[in-house]
């Protein structure tokens, strides 16, 4: 590092509120420079989003002990399915292999495969990540009338699913997503999902906006009834969500009783703007 | 419509910079949110006293608000894109990620680590963090504004 950078890197901060002309020119600046990059990227932003859900949920297994890699490479490279359109095999998706003393399990996690119906076998629903058993892809061309091919997996072979929202949360998209676990896994409503070893994560609603009281109560409410994880501000709380101490907080497939995390989330530990914006907010006056 | 304007002089509203150039899918839902959380900024400025010392500074106010949400829709985006090429191209097992026609390689990869430190750079500038764009309601962002000025205002003072 150079004696400029080490100087910059150690001057005070500025304040927003005192230095309001240098804020304005350099948010304006940074805009500018950075405009037509942004710019270039500005169709792929929702994708973008959903990309960052499957690392995380990719890298949830490598930290439960999977050994995790990309599979399905087209010519070296990683052609990411980001619709329901398309037949699986000309994608890619992520390998996971568990090695036990006695066994090697082996699953794939995909991006926007079809799922075979729970309750008949001609109906799909197409979640954002599925995890399923290892070559378990399935290929027909009875399911469109132009009979050209469907790729989709039976019902037997899907071991979870995530939905990804890139939007506020509101109530009817949470209970919504009870609607995808009754078609997909309806065991899962009466509480007698099957416990699969090795562990996998239970099905998660990823939303990256920020909840209210009533969502967080809601959040609650879902959680008590049924083994499923819902998280909300997935920009802000991922990293510590799917951080290795406390992974254990995240639900794996199984009944609830299964569920006794040994880690406790951090109460007190709040980021230095969290603390005081909470305490602020309780006491908020209104004249 | 005026997210349309493209050139940015000192009198254009920031949304306005923030926006131009942008396609409509993008430039519409950023504008969109920005237009009815700033209309809510000014009720709550000018109506609730615990939010009167932010008054004199409603053009901070609004910088900050059309920065935070130009971080929630772009860069939060940006930065999970450029983890997950981490992790695809990690042990050279991939050279690029493909999304339809686009391309997703170290070159553009570069690019977006280029928006993304100037972008924290900025913020440690000011003495901010990426939480000031945690919230969902306006009356959160504004709450976390002012926690920031009281903490300002008595660095200041010692």
């Amino acid at each position: 590092m150079s004696d400029s950078e080490t100087e910059e890197n150690t001057k005070p901060t500025k304040s927003p509120f005192k230095d309001k002309d240098e804020l304005k020119k350099e948010i304006t600046s940074f805009i500018n420079i950075h405009k037509a990059s942004i710019a270039h990227q500005a169709d792929r932003i929702s994708d973008f989003f959903e990309m960052s859900c499957f690392n995380y949920i990719v890298d949830y297994y490598t930290k439960c002990g999977f050994d995790v890699k990309p599979a399905g490479l087209q010519g070296g490279f990683y052609k990411y399915k980001c619709s329901t359109m398309g037949v699986q095999s000309n994608f890619s998706h992520f390998e996971a292999r568990f090695t036990s003393d006695e066994e090697i399990f082996e699953f794939e996690i995909h991006h926007n495969l079809a799922v075979q119906s729970a309750h008949l076998d001609k109906i799909y629903t197409t979640p954002d990540i599925s995890i399923i058993r290892a070559a378990s892809v399935c290929y027909t061309t009875e399911h469109y009338e132009r009979k050209v091919r469907f790729s989709f997996v039976k019902q037997a072979d899907i071991i979870s699913f995530c939905e990804v929202k890139n939007f506020n949360p509101f109530p009817e998209l949470l209970f919504n997503f009870i609607g995808i676990v009754n078609e997909l896994n309806p065991a899962i409503l009466t509480d007698s999902a099957l416990v699969r070893l090795p562990g996998h994560i239970a099905p998660c609603l990823m939303i990256s906006g920020h909840p209210n009281r009533h969502l967080k109560d809601i959040k609650e409410s879902l959680e008590s009834r049924y083994c499923i994880n819902i998280l909300f501000s997935l920009f802000y709380t991922a990293s510590r969500t799917f951080s290795k101490t406390y992974l254990d907080q995240l639900r794996q497939t199984g009944p609830l009783t299964n569920h006794n995390p040994k880690s406790s989330l951090p109460s007190g530990k709040k980021d230095f703007f969290e603390d005081f914006f909470e305490d602020e907010e309780e006491d908020l006056r209104v004249e | 419509m005026s997210y349309y304007n493209t050139m940015a002089n000192e009198n254009t509203p920031i949304i306005n910079i923030i926006t131009s150039k942008l396609r409509g899918e993008l430039s519409i839902p950023i504008y969109n949110e920005f237009s009815w959380r700033f209309r809510e900024v000014k009720q709550l400025l000018g109506n609730y006293q615990y939010y009167a010392p932010l008054k004199q500074h409603e053009d901070i106010v609004e910088y900050l608000l059309a920065l935070s949400i130009f971080h929630n829709h772009v860069i939060a985006n940006l930065d999970g894109a450029e983890k997950f090429y981490g992790k695809v191209t990690s042990r050279q097992q991939a050279q690029a990620i493909t999304i339809g026609k686009y391309k997703l390689d170290a070159k553009e990869v570069r690019r977006i680590r280029s928006t993304l430190i100037a972008y924290d750079q900025l913020l440690i500038k000011f003495g901010l963090g990426r939480h000031i764009s945690n919230y969902q309601r306006t009356t959160e962002f504004l709450s976390k504004l002012l926690t920031l000025k009281n903490y300002e205002d008595e660095r200041f003072r010692n």
